[in-house]
């Protein structure tokens, strides 16, 4: 029971990234040369 | 030419002993800063770099690794990212090959691919440099390597004055940098002030000035430079010697500068000269300075060859005074 708690949360966490990733826009083309360097 | 605070002070160190001071001042200044590496400690490097760091910050701050470049390495990309500011030594250059998936891999890139939220503040102290009778897999000059990598910053201190000021601000980077320094140029002694004092990285030096040519030296071949400018002067012509000494960022600003000024420039290296950073800098100068040559920007790396054992074929591998001289004349005679 104790995995299963684990592994739904994760999966709950991973949906919810994938599902920001889709909705996010693509980066502007200026951000292609930011954080090359700190 | 030097700075102020290199022309004033009359305390004399080595380049072994500079590059120890600014450790100590900053491993004093800052509990983060910590050294590990093969033999650092109770042996205080084969160069003896690093001789009585341990009795002073103990062996927590001053760890001997097993023989893994790769595993500690990682372990200090790991420690870096979170919050420490570690300092792992490479003994030999060439060792790189074994550590270059966490260089080049991790530390290199972790700033970019979080979106900015990670920072890898490590410094890697590796060597360079043949003529040490040292063969083949210990005498490379692979600067090169690392310097085609964005995310790291490379440096190269051709004296104990820049080897001090450039390691302080290489631990003070929150970046991933390399510091290259040359096995022969340790016991190298120069002015050093006891003060506490950092030299920006992409900011070259002007180690002597001059009117006829550039002589574009990096590390140890700077002092090579130094000497072909005396060697030169004395058939009446005036050699600007520029070290830039850092490969990334590289003040192109200045060797441009110097370039438009004479109107030839030679670039120095100790690296492979195939694909290294004499045609890197070379290439800068050009693009920069072209309306302005009186001659192609001209190269001398080491040659295509593994470094050999033999002394008298070592010795054939590098640059030296005398070729680098012979070249900048002729260069000169074609001008006029």
């Amino acid at each position: 029971v104790a995995f299963d708690s684990i592994e739904e949360a994760i999966r709950t966490q991973i949906i919810a990234g994938v599902r920001f990733a889709l909705e996010a826009p693509y980066p502007d083309a200026d951000e292609v040369s930011m954080h090359v360097y700190a | 030419m030097s700075t102020p605070d290199e022309a004033l002070t009359e305390r004399q160190l080595t380049m072994a002993e500079a590059v120890r001071e600014a450790l100590a001042q900053e491993m004093r200044r800052d509990p983060r800063v910590f050294l590990l590496g093969e033999d650092v400690a109770e042996a205080g490097t084969p160069f003896k770099v690093l001789s009585g760091l341990v009795k002073e910050f103990g062996p927590d701050r001053v760890m001997d690794t097993p023989i893994s470049e790769a595993g500690f390495t990682g372990i200090a990309v790991g420690a870096a990212m979170t919050g420490m500011r570690p300092v792992v030594d490479i003994m030999f250059g060439d060792f790189l090959f074994l550590a270059l998936d966490q260089i080049a891999n991790q530390a290199a890139k972790v700033h970019y691919m979080s979106g900015g939220k990670l920072r890898v503040p490590l410094v890697i102290r590796t060597t360079l440099g043949a003529t040490r009778r040292s063969a083949a897999q210990h005498s490379q000059s692979l600067h090169a390597l690392v310097s085609h990598i964005p995310g790291l910053k490379v440096a190269l201190p051709s004296t104990p004055y820049d080897a001090k000021g450039l390691m302080k601000t290489a631990i003070r980077d929150d970046n991933p940098v390399v510091i290259f320094e040359d096995k022969l140029s340790f016991t190298l002694k120069g002015a050093v002030p006891e003060d506490d004092y950092t030299i920006p990285f992409g900011q070259a030096d002007v180690k002597r000035q001059g009117d006829d040519i550039t002589l574009v030296a990096t590390s140890s071949m700077v002092q090579v430079a130094l000497a072909a400018a005396e060697l030169l002067a004395k058939q009446g012509i005036s050699a600007e010697v520029i070290d830039p000494r850092t490969m990334v960022p590289l003040d192109a600003e200045t060797l441009v500068a110097s370039a438009i000024k004479t109107g030839r420039a030679i670039v120095i290296d100790e690296g492979y000269q195939s694909y290294g950073v004499t045609a890197e800098i070379a290439s800068v100068i050009t693009d920069g300075a072209f309306y302005n040559l009186d001659a192609p920007v001209k190269r001398m790396g080491a040659m295509d060859v593994p470094v050999p054992f033999s002394p008298a074929l070592e010795d054939l591998t590098v640059p030296t005074a005398e070729k680098v001289a012979e070249l900048a004349i002729n260069l000169c005679r074609k001008r006029s």
